[in-house]
């Protein structure tokens, strides 16, 4: 069952266009990552999503209700935020969520839980301008915690952390996800996206230029890495291989083919057919970091992984 | 809970605790007491001196509070919009569930309990200085018809201006840029208006129909004193001036701003990205 369903959406500004036609959907339990580079598109599609920018053109489905005008009816089994906390500087932690809870219909109870949940319980009754950017950060995730959404969507919810602060968004997000919660995520962090999302759609200048599981885009081309006597004869021979797509000389002299499968047994009986011996032989896969870059020419912020 | 009555708690959490409400209700008491309270000790010392009395001061008050109430209202209410959209709650309030027209309805709530709150500041301001003062204090009938009339004006004049402040609070992305726009509608309607009168005919006439000048007639001691109002209509006739707006005309007037002012900022609200 898709959750989100987005097709064709378009935002444009005066003279620009900051969303093309982007086509994607989230299904029900993903967490799905929205990676991409700072400027990329990502924050003005969740606020469509949201209803609080107005697409130019497309349509997005969620929950069944189709529609701009039908959002807000969806918007009742969503929890979300977007950039940074955004939540009244002279109210403290409680009562901040007080007006989320008001908001949601969701007990006072409810509030408690959620401050506990991400360990601001402590720290309820202090005013939100004293808070430091990480608890910040978990004041707006209880926030979207509350009235027990169907779908959480964070945008860029480690956002200026320290690698411990990234760390808890990053166990908070896991939890969630154990509560078979949909989570949609935005990160320009490769590591973070790799480390808690289950699917990924990779945007750069408004468009979306793959999306899919993680292991399908991580694992969609398998290479191997030979090393022999001769890496032009090895490569060479390599290129003979039906199964090769490519191959290449790295500068250390290892010679990477591109496979369109991974049975690497197949490759070596090739070769010695060939006459042509390896002395090293090994599997590597693809990671979210050579999709990244083969597609957007970029190299990704990583975050501090911790 | 009904839906007004969650739109009402939503705002009271917010507003208790912003220091504004307090500045309004102390700013307005800090301007009227001196007044009445100068009035009640003259009175002491020289009992031909008229002192501040009720029913007969309810008209004074509303001047008087017209005048502190313009200024802190449209203060007040421009900044508790404007911050919305500053700190960006405006956008989360929306995320987290309220509709467009839910999150407008909520302060339009907050403009009313803006002005209530001044309203009823005057009135137990005027209650309690006319009690304790002794210079003919409280007399029944605790209101006469044109007293409730001026008082009743009061509360519309008070609402007017809040939803003027409303306007410019909502429009304006910064509370900054709300204060900018206000004064430049107060210093620009009198100059436009100085321009007009210098003309004839229906431009002549134009500046009595701009929203200060029909909402200020509300509060003006002269409508509620049949004496004043008499030598100012033969004032003007003297000088070939048209006559000043009668009351119910101001009333229509002041409405019909308030429905516009309320309808553009929901055009405007109604289809901007926040």
């Amino acid at each position: 069952m898709s959750v989100i369903h987005a097709e064709s959406l378009t935002k444009r500004y005066r003279g620009l266009t900051a969303v093309d036609g982007i086509t994607f959907s989230v299904e029900r339990g993903q967490v799905f990552g929205f990676l991409g580079p700072n400027g990329s598109g990502k924050t003005t599609t969740i606020g469509m999503l949201l209803g609080i920018i107005a697409p130019t053109s497309g349509s997005i489905t969620m929950f069944d209700e189709f529609g701009i005008d039908r959002l807000h009816v969806a918007r009742a089994r969503i929890g979300a935020t977007l950039e940074t906390p955004n939540f009244y500087p002279y109210l403290s932690g409680y009562e901040n969520l007080r007006v989320v809870a008001r908001i949601k219909d969701a007990p006072r109870t409810a509030v408690d839980r959620a401050l506990e949940a991400v360990g601001l319980a402590a720290r309820a009754r202090d005013q939100f301008s004293k808070y430091s950017l990480g608890m910040k950060q978990r004041l707006a995730i209880a926030g979207a915690m509350l009235g027990d959404p169907d779908l959480v969507i964070l945008d860029e919810p480690a956002n200026g952390l320290d690698p411990a602060g990234m760390r808890e968004i990053r166990d908070i997000i896991r939890s969630l996800a154990a509560q078979d919660k949909t989570i949609f995520v935005s990160s320009h962090l490769l590591h973070e996206v790799e480390q808690t999302c289950t699917h990924v759609a990779i945007i750069k200048r408004g468009r979306i230029l793959t999306h899919g599981s993680l292991d399908e885009l991580a694992g969609g081309h398998m290479y191997a890495v030979m090393r022999g006597d001769d890496s032009v004869h090895l490569r060479d021979a390599a290129a003979r291989y039906p199964g090769s797509i490519s191959a290449a000389v790295e500068h250390d002299g290892a010679v990477v083919v591109e496979l369109a499968s991974g049975d690497l047994g197949a490759l070596n009986r090739f070769l010695a057919e060939q006459n042509v011996f390896v002395s090293y032989l090994a599997p590597r896969r693809q990671s979210l970091e050579d999709v990244f870059m083969e597609l957007t020419g970029e190299v990704p912020s990583q975050g501090a992984a911790a | 809970m009904s839906l007004m009555g969650k739109l009402f708690a939503v705002e009271w959490i917010k507003l208790r605790r912003r220091p504004v409400l307090y500045v309004v209700i102390l700013g307005v008491a800090a301007v009227v007491i001196p007044g009445l309270v100068l009035m009640q000790v003259m009175h002491h010392r020289r009992p031909a001196v008229a002192g501040f009395s009720l029913p007969d001061g309810w008209p004074m008050l509303v001047d008087a509070g017209g005048s502190i109430g313009m200024v802190m209202i449209l203060v007040s209410i421009s900044l508790l919009t404007a911050s919305e959209a500053t700190w960006r709650t405006q956008r989360q309030n929306v995320i987290d569930g309220l509709s467009r027209a839910q999150y407008f309805t909520a302060k339009i709530i907050v403009v009313v309990m803006m002005s209530i709150a001044i309203w009823l500041t005057l009135a137990v301001l005027g209650i309690l200085i006319a009690a304790l003062g002794g210079a003919g204090g409280v007399n029944m009938p605790f209101m006469t018809l044109s007293s409730a009339a001026a008082f009743g004006n009061l509360l519309l004049y008070l609402l007017a201006m809040g939803v003027t402040g409303f306007m410019f609070g909502m429009l304006a992305s910064s509370s900054g840029a709300a204060l900018g726009l206000i004064m430049a509608f107060i210093i620009i309607q009198p100059v436009v208006g100085a321009q007009l009168r210098s003309q004839d005919g229906f431009l002549h006439r134009l500046p009595s129909y701009f929203p200060m000048d029909v909402m200020s007639n509300l509060v003006s001691r002269m409508y509620y004193d049949a004496d004043a109002m008499a030598r100012m209509r033969a004032m003007l006739e003297k000088a070939g001036e048209p006559p000043p707006l009668s009351l119910s005309t101001s009333m229509i007037a002041t409405l019909a701003y308030m429905a516009a002012f309320v309808g553009i900022t929901w055009l405007v609200f109604r289809t901007r990205d926040l």
